[in-house]
């Protein structure tokens, strides 16, 4: 089965488990492998509710629900009276206020 | 050229656990989506004592189950970065840690700049980390999971979060969990009372009115939040009381 576009992948690690006992350091670490994107659905909770069998399987895990943002205010791209929007180090400004 | 998460991060392995330090390998266990739970037992139907050996599931609805104790059940599990969201100064106390997952960005409709401005109600952003562990990532802060502490040990710690990241971080959590409410525009009123509206009364120079509305009325916007294109948030008036 093919995931979805808007299927969302959980960041994964497999960590070695030979890693040096007692190190802070993440170079004693190493990343095997990064996961599989393939398997993945989105969930559909309504046809599963009477069948624990189906509703175990890892396709309806909470790690495997798309996410939804709540926007908090409006996410329309807005150009001000001050031109483009800032970008900083972290992204864009929604707005950039430029007298008081 | 600098990465943009040299300054997000603080790679220096303070010797507590903070909030926001990161972990690879967090065991993510998700209760599934069903009122029946899948039960596992002993192959002459006893209640399993852990142990090496063959088991039988079988569905809740087929067993006496949970009436004489605790069951063991099935569960979807997996592996994966997780950033420890419970307070700092609960952390010694607690058995229990509560862990989001770190997420992809990719294929996702989570749009980069306003994720890293904060302007997501739910979503916290997390930059590359410097040393490649993960990617831009974002983690959905009203998905939480309880995890053990003894889960979680402070040598596989990959990363911690810099003071002002913590305090975004904490700012976020309050508001994905917490954030106040109130009706909106063209919301049906319920309760007859008088209402202020939430949003702007915190604000100077507003009247911040004191409107009364009828059951069965409509919430109207508010005068002072439409000029700033912004709906109104209107809260019911109790009387001045503790509570």
């Amino acid at each position: 089965m093919r995931a979805p576009a808007n299927a969302v992948r959980l960041v994964y690690s497999r960590v070695e488990r030979t890693a040096t006992p007692g190190s802070d350091s993440p170079v004693a670490y190493a990343v095997s492998a990064v996961v599989p994107s393939a398997g993945w659905i989105a969930v559909d909770a309504s046809r599963v509710l009477e069948n624990p069998f189906e509703a175990v399987k890892h396709e309806y895990s909470i790690a495997n629900r798309p996410l939804i943002p709540r926007e908090e205010d409006s996410m329309q791209p807005v150009v001000g009276s001050a031109g483009e929007r800032y970008e900083g180090p972290r992204g864009k400004l929604l707005t950039l206020r430029t007298k008081r | 050229m600098q990465n943009e998460g040299e300054g997000f991060y603080n790679l220096s392995s303070p010797a507590f656990p903070q909030q926001g330090d990161i972990f690879p390998n967090v065991p993510l266990i998700s209760p599934p989506p069903s009122p029946n739970l899948i039960i596992l037992r002993n192959t002459d139907g006893t209640p399993w004592n852990p142990q090496p050996g063959p088991l039988v599931a079988s569905s809740e609805k087929l067993l006496n189950a949970f009436d004489d104790g605790p069951e063991y059940i099935a569960a979807s599990a997996e592996r994966g970065y997780g950033i420890v969201l419970t307070q700092t100064c609960d952390l010694e106390g607690q058995d229990l840690w509560l862990a989001g997952q770190l997420r992809d960005l990719t294929g996702t409709k989570v749009d980069r700049g306003n994720l890293m401005t904060g302007k997501y109600a739910n979503l916290f952003g997390l930059p590359p980390h410097p040393l490649d562990h993960f990617g831009e990532s974002c983690v959905d802060l009203t998905r939480v999971f309880p995890v053990a502490r003894e889960c979680l040990p402070l040598k596989n710690r990959v990363a911690s979060l810099a003071l002002s990241a913590q305090m975004s971080l904490t700012d976020k959590v309050s508001q994905s969990l917490t954030r106040p409410w109130g009706y909106a525009p063209n919301e049906t009123v319920l309760v007859s009372g008088r209402y202020r509206c939430f949003r702007c009364f915190m604000f100077d120079g507003l009247n911040n009115d004191v409107i009364t509305l009828s059951a069965g009325g409509k919430f109207p916007e508010c005068a002072d939040c439409a000029k700033i294109k912004k709906h109104a948030q209107w809260r019911l008036l109790l009387k001045h009381q503790k509570y």
